[in-house]
C-alpha cells in the first residue's frame, strides 16, 4: 500500500478499529516511512488537543430543578397515567387491590346475611304469644282452608265409586 | 429482580447496569432514575454544549433529555445500551435546536464560556506566540472549539462521541443510525479536517 492509502487508514488505526491485517500493514509502513510517521504524529497530536476543551458543570440543584420542571410540564392526566403506567398500580398494588376486592365482596356478603338474620330475630321477638301460635299453626290453617273449599259430599261420592272407576 | 427473570433472557442489553436501573425506575423506583440522572447529566450536558455551542441551551436541553427519559419510562423496552439511547435523544434534540436557530451564526469574535472562564473566539493567527502558558492553553481551547464547530454536523457528532465519550464505532453507528463503515468514513474525514485546522498549534 502506498503512502496515500496508509494515511487514510491512520485515523482508524489510532482508534484501534482496523482489521488485524490492515493494522499490520500500517505498522510495517510507518516503521520505514518518516513522512508517514510525521503525518501519524500530526493526527495523534491534533486529536489529543481536543482535550484542551474543558468540561462545563451542571448548575447546582439540577436534580431539584428537573423535578420542578417536570411537575410544571405534566398535566394531572399525565401524572395519574404516569403513576399507573410506571407500575405503582400495575405491578406493586395489584395484589393489594385484588385482596381488597376479595375482602369487600366477602365482607358485603357476610354483613348482608348478618343483617338479614338480625331483622328476622327482631321481627320474631316483636311478635306476641298469640301471633307466634298463629305462625306455628299457619300450615294447619292453610290445610283447613283447602278442606273448607272442598265440596265434601261430591268428593266422598267419587271416593266411594273409586273401585268402579278403576275397573 | 424477579421481574427481570421473567423477561426475555436472550436480551443481551439486560446485562447493562444502566438498563437495569431504567427497568427499576419502570417499576416505580425513582431513586434509580436519579442515579441515572447523576451519572449521565454531566456527560450529556457537555455533549450538547459542544454540539450546540450554547451553555444555556445545553442546560435546558439536558433537562429535556431526562424529561423524555422519564416520560418513556412506562413503555421502555431495552433495545440498545442505555447510553446509546440517551445520546440518541440528546443528538435529536440538539439537531432540532440547531435547525430552529439556523439563522444564528456563530461569530468568530464571539465569546463562549467554559468553567475556566469566558473565552474569546478568535481567528487563529499562526504567528502569534504567547509566553504565557495559560494564555496558550486558552488559545488552543478556542481554536479547538472553532475547529469542532466548523465540522459538518454528522462529523461533529461522531467526533464528540468518539473523543469525549469513548464510544466504539459500533455504538456511534447505533446512536447515529448509520453503518459502522459510514462511521469510519466520517471520523477519517473529521480527523483530517481537525489536523489541518489545528496544524499551526502543533509543536
Amino acid at each position: 500500500m502506498d503512502c496515500q492509502g496508509i494515511r487514510k487508514l491512520i485515523p482508524i488505526y489510532l482508534d484501534k478499529e482496523l482489521e488485524p491485517q490492515e493494522s499490520q500493514q500500517v505498522r510495517e509502513h510507518l516503521s520505514g516511512c518518516p513522512e508517514c510517521q510525521k503525518e501519524f504524529g500530526a493526527f495523534e497530536e491534533s486529536w489529543a488537543m481536543l482535550g484542551e476543551l474543558s468540561d462545563i458543570r451542571p448548575e447546582p440543584g439540577f436534580v431539584g430543578r428537573f423535578w420542578t420542571r417536570l411537575a410544571l410540564e405534566q398535566s394531572w392526566k399525565e401524572k395519574v397515567l404516569g403513576a399507573v403506567s410506571n407500575g405503582l398500580i400495575k405491578r406493586r398494588l395489584v395484589p393489594v387491590l385484588v385482596t381488597a376486592c376479595i375482602v369487600v365482596i366477602t365482607g358485603s356478603f357476610v354483613l348482608h346475611n348478618y343483617f338479614r338474620i338480625q331483622t328476622t330475630d327482631q321481627m320474631l321477638s316483636s311478635l306476641s304469644q298469640e301471633d307466634l301460635a298463629m305462625v306455628e299453626n299457619i300450615e294447619l290453617a292453610e290445610n283447613l282452608e283447602l278442606i273448607e273449599e272442598m265440596d265434601f259430599f261430591e268428593d266422598l261420592d267419587i271416593i266411594e265409586n273409586l273401585d268402579a272407576l278403576e275397573t | 429482580m424477579f421481574f427481570l427473570t421473567l423477561k426475555d433472557k436472550s436480551n443481551s442489553y439486560l446485562s447493562d447496569p444502566d438498563v437495569c436501573l431504567m427497568l427499576e425506575f419502570q417499576e416505580g423506583n425513582k431513586a434509580s432514575f436519579e442515579t441515572l440522572m447523576h451519572k449521565y447529566f454531566p456527560r450529556l450536558l457537555n455533549f450538547i454544549y459542544r454540539y450546540v455551542s450554547s451553555r444555556e441551551a445545553a442546560q435546558d436541553l439536558t433537562q429535556e433529555v431526562f424529561i423524555r427519559v422519564y416520560k418513556s419510562g412506562s413503555g421502555y423496552k431495552p433495545q440498545s445500551k442505555f447510553q446509546t439511547w440517551v445520546f440518541t435523544i440528546a443528538r435529536n434534540l440538539s439537531l432540532n435546536e440547531l435547525r430552529r436557530n439556523k439563522h444564528r451564526t456563530v461569530s468568530l469574535d464571539a465569546t463562549f464560556s467554559s468553567d475556566d472562564g469566558e473565552m474569546r473566539r478568535q481567528v487563529e493567527d499562526p504567528n502569534s506566540v504567547s509566553p504565557d502558558e495559560d494564555l496558550l492553553r486558552r488559545e488552543k481551547a478556542v481554536a479547538v472549539k472553532a475547529a469542532i464547530d466548523d465540522l459538518p454536523e454528522n462529523q461533529r457528532v461522531a467526533v464528540l462521541l468518539r473523543r469525549y465519550e469513548q464510544f466504539s464505532y459500533e455504538e456511534i453507528a447505533r446512536t447515529m443510525n448509520i453503518s459502522p463503515k459510514a462511521v469510519k468514513s466520517l471520523l477519517s474525514r473529521a480527523r483530517e479536517s481537525l489536523k489541518t485546522k489545528l496544524a499551526h498549534l502543533l509543536p
